[in-house]
């Protein structure tokens, strides 16, 4: 083939690669069936148990329900925050707006467990000591950066004649927003939304320092289970998780594209 | 690798000889069989509108698309399944493709790097193309730093260096102003006929085919309609096609009987074709108003073009005829429903071949 | 018509941005105090003993430099498995394996970190389908994970999407005109990537490895579990001391040391972006 720009060996070496990335989400969806974590080729029975234990564990359970009930809180709110804050950083013209666009990225510039230390110790000098409050709070802050990158690629991609069109014919600067603007925002949001709800349920290394007794998610529970116990439970959580990722990213290319998710990471 | 042909052999084969090529993407035939030759120092328009499958012939020339019959020969060899660096045919592309790390200087010497030649060799080189495109003050200049002409005249200074056997150029002049694009295709036919170089150059612009060419391949649908020199090409289309691509603002429906044309119930004696029913294609500036025998009809519209006006006429027949009338001083424009008499000057009716 | 205050839109984000600073600062407070014993409670006078302890340490120091040598070293392993891959969905034609190594990679960097650890827990484990394999083979079971190759391995799969993905779009902003201008001027397809694809793709290359290596120094999960106690990276000795001792202010000096570690890479490529986009730089045409 004279007319491809690259050699043989680059697909190849891609296709380890592919091999690499999906391996392992092969075979912990394939040991969640399985009988016992010792994986055996080819299966010697199917089981749900696993799953059937995943849902019937109180630990389990609360913390499905706490990420649920954060993760509720935490993705509309980080898109209320970053949708007025990135309008105004791409449309604006203000004092301090390279700086606050800087300021509204540094979270992800700072490890996660010196996040979750610093938002320990702030929050005990602060007299916080609702784990719910606690873990939302730092997931807005954690989570902001990939919405407002969203957001603002998807913004700076807008074609502002539409707009101006829409005031000349009448409308009003309210109307505008949300006849036009919001809906051209749509795919930006999405992608943003879904960065957002994702990480707010898989954030551990800060997430850790701020759960309790009373108050634990996911990811936190996930991680005490693999320490203490050696079945598949959490294989049948990483089942669902997967899934779960899976719908996300078709809904995704159904009303996105996957471009736009490459815009907003 | 270039080594010089002997002058008595260039004389006998063509440069480029392509044969039969064909390409497809999918359930699409971008080209249907197109067989060419290029003469030794010609150059070849392949013109036609977007889509028409020219590019695909280009880069097929080129190496980066692959035919899926025919052959291409280029100096007595084979290259049809040469990997691009293999050819020594170097392309201009239309957006000029210079590598915006290097600089001009850089830009020019690349083919000349790529081929391991010495650095006092490729410098030499270097310094003679740029001179050639006037552009020598301009060798530690970066891309990004040039005007648009200047890009143009670095891309084909870069391409000419490497002294290849064939230069392709894929729309040299499109992002280019009108004035611009007019200077820099004289500039561009002085240093082909300079430089003695084969070439072939796609383009949408039968103006520019016209200037630039020795030798129009009209395009269309994956085939070549015509091909023919530009004189020949704009007084004799072949086909409705051609004619209309060549700007022929009349393509009527007539008679023919062997030496004239019935046009409109009224016999003109121009016009060479098979007798029967046929198409005619003239050109609006071949009509003329007469007072005696002729086609009779109305004018429906006028439009003043400054120097010309340009008449639309209802044949008896309902056909619409444009005829542009040189504006004389003194004499009005004939006005919305006046009566008047066409006809054509001698040798200007192309009959056009009926479609396949 | 006046528009609405920037104020208006900005306070949100602005209040939040104010505690992440507050608390980040509250920490470097801390972190020049010390504990009074037996309470969770701070004195001062304000000091840089809990930093000067922290690099007396022989432990931190071995951990901190154990960080910098695994973060380079997967760092280049990203980028050797992930430069093919972005290239490869730059630039093939088809659309079918485009999609198929872009879901491929959304899929994983979706399904998250604890999934992805105890799958290469499974994976790599005694137990696991590649020592199934290396028994298979009729070699001896060889030990994966508890050490720094199971780290290693699982931070790379963990880093990869977030690379591939960031230096792609540098790779697509290339024209593949480029390329073929090459090719036609006599360049083999690896010298036209030599000479035009890889110096071009440099500013792009630079920013995902540097993503990269920010990801990798801040791993935390994987070498939890992965490292079975062998691995310490700078983040689980932080870890350990807020669960061992709840010693706050010299987990606060560890992590302040910690963050500017973290961020002298970025610092450092502000300096030279410049210089980069001025030698890459006005790639249009």
């Amino acid at each position: 083939m004279s007319n491809r720009p690259y050699s043989r060996a680059v697909p190849l070496s891609a296709a380890v690669v592919l091999l690499f990335l999906i391996a392992p989400t092969v075979v912990i969806v394939y040991s969640s069936f399985s009988p016992t974590s010792r994986i055996s080729f080819p299966p010697q029975a199917v089981t749900l148990k696993w799953f059937v234990n995943f849902f019937h564990n109180d630990q389990f359970r609360g913390a499905l329900a706490n990420s649920l009930a954060v993760t509720a809180l935490v993705t509309p709110l980080t898109l209320a925050v970053a949708l007025p804050a990135s309008l105004a950083i791409v449309r604006r013209q203000f004092p301090g707006r390279k700086l606050l666009s800087a300021l509204a990225l540094s979270p992800l510039a700072v490890p996660g467990v010196v996040i979750g230390v610093a938002l320990l110790n702030f929050f005990s000098w602060a007299g916080l000591y609702t784990g719910f409050w606690k873990i939302s709070i730092a997931l807005v802050i954690i989570t902001l950066p990939f919405a407002i990158r969203a957001l603002v690629a998807t913004l700076e991609g807008l074609d502002l004649s539409l707009e101006e069109a829409s005031r000349n014919l009448g409308a009003g600067r309210l109307r505008t927003f949300f006849l036009i603007t919001l809906p051209q925002l749509r795919s930006g949001l999405l992608a943003g939304g879904i960065f957002v709800f994702v990480e707010a349920i898989d954030n551990f290394s800060t997430v850790v320092f701020l759960t309790d007794m009373r108050t634990t998610v996911l990811s936190v529970q996930g991680y005490g289970y693999i320490r203490d116990f050696n079945d598949p439970t959490v294989s049948a959580m990483a089942t669902i998780l997967i899934v779960q990722s899976i719908v996300l990213v078709l809904l995704l290319q159904r009303f996105a594209g996957f471009d736009k998710v490459l815009a907003g990471k | 690798m270039t080594s010089p042909t002997p002058a008595k052999a260039q004389e006998r084969s063509p440069a480029l000889r392509i044969s039969d090529l064909t390409k497809s993407y999918g359930d699409m035939m971008a080209v249907r069989g197109v067989s060419l030759d290029l003469a030794p120092g010609g150059i070849l328009a392949l013109l036609g509108p977007s889509g028409c499958g020219k590019t695909t012939i280009l880069r097929m020339i080129a190496g980066f698309a692959e035919p899926d019959g025919g052959s291409i020969v280029l100096h007595d060899r084979d290259i049809t399944n040469l990997p691009p660096e293999k050819r020594n045919a170097a392309m201009v592309f239309q957006s000029y493709a210079l590598f915006p790390h290097m600089t001009v200087a850089e830009n020019v010497g690349y083919g000349l790097k790529i081929r391991k030649m010495a650095k006092a060799e490729i410098e030499t080189r270097v310094a003679n193309a740029l001179k050639l495109v006037r552009l020598d003050a301009f060798a530690h200049r970066y891309p990004s730093e040039l005007s648009g002409g200047q890009q143009q005249r670095t891309a084909l200074a870069r391409a000419v260096a490497t002294e290849p056997d064939l230069l392709l150029l894929d729309e040299p002049f499109g992002a280019l102003d009108q004035n611009l694009r007019e200077a820099m295709q004289i500039e561009l036919r002085k240093l082909q006929e300079t430089l003695g170089l084969a070439t072939v150059i796609v383009t949408h612009d039968q103006q520019e085919a016209m200037i630039l060419a020795d030798r129009i391949a009209v395009v269309n649908q994956g085939r070549i309609e015509q091909l023919s020199p530009p004189a020949e090409l704009y007084d004799h289309p072949r086909t409705a096609f051609v004619a209309e691509f060549m700007g022929v603002e009349n393509i009527l429906d007539a008679d023919c009987d062997g030496d004239g044309v019935t046009l409109g119930g009224s016999r003109l004696p121009v016009g060479r074709g098979t007798p029967g029913p046929c198409r005619i294609a003239v050109r609006a500036e071949a009509f003329t108003f007469v007072d005696g025998v002729g086609v009779p009809g109305r004018i429906a519209y006028a439009t003043n073009l400054g120097g010309r006006v340009l008449y639309e006429v209802t044949l008896s027949d309902g056909q619409m005829v444009k005829v542009s009338e040189q504006r004389a001083p003194g004499r009005a424009t004939r006005a919305t429903g006046d009566a008047v008499t066409l006809q054509a000057a001698p040798d200007s009716i192309t009959v056009l071949e009926r479609a396949a | 018509m006046r528009q609405t205050p920037v104020l208006w839109l900005i306070w949100p984000l602005v209040a939040v941005m104010a505690v992440f600073f507050l608390a980040l600062l509250r920490f470097a407070d801390v972190s020049l105090l010390h504990q009074i014993p037996g309470t969770a409670m701070f004195e001062g006078p304000r000091h840089l003993g809990n930093y000067a302890d922290t690099f007396a340490s022989p432990l931190a120091r071995q951990a901190l430099l154990d960080t910098l040598v695994l973060s380079l070293e997967i760092t280049a392993l990203t980028i050797l498995a992930g430069y093919p891959l972005a290239y490869l969905m730059a630039r093939s034609p088809s659309d079918v394996l485009r999609n198929a190594i872009f879901f491929t990679l959304i899929v994983t960097f979706l399904s998250g970190g604890i999934t992805r650890a105890y799958a290469w827990m499974l994976v790599l484990g005694t137990t696991g389908p590649v020592n199934g394999l290396i028994q298979a083979m009729g070699f001896e079971r060889v030990r994966l994970i508890n050490n720094q190759f199971g780290v290693v391995i699982s931070i790379v799969h963990f880093i990869l999407p977030f690379f591939v993905l960031t230096l792609l779009g540098a790779i697509k902003n290339i024209p593949a005109t480029l390329e073929e201008a090459a090719r036609s001027h006599g360049a083999s397809r690896w010298e036209a990537f030599r000479t035009v694809t890889l110096p071009l793709s440099v500013p792009g290359l630079v920013s995902a490895s540097l993503l990269a290596f920010t990801l990798a120094i801040s791993s935390f999960l994987f070498p939890l579990l992965l490292g079975g106690g062998r691995v310490q990276m700078f983040a689980n000795l932080i870890y350990d001391r807020i669960q061992s001792s709840f010693d706050m202010p010299t987990a606060a000096a560890m992590a302040m040391i910690f963050l500017i570690f973290a961020l002298i890479p970025i610092a450092l490529l502000n300096l030279i972006r410049g210089r980069l986009s001025r030698r890459f730089g006005g790639t249009r045409r």
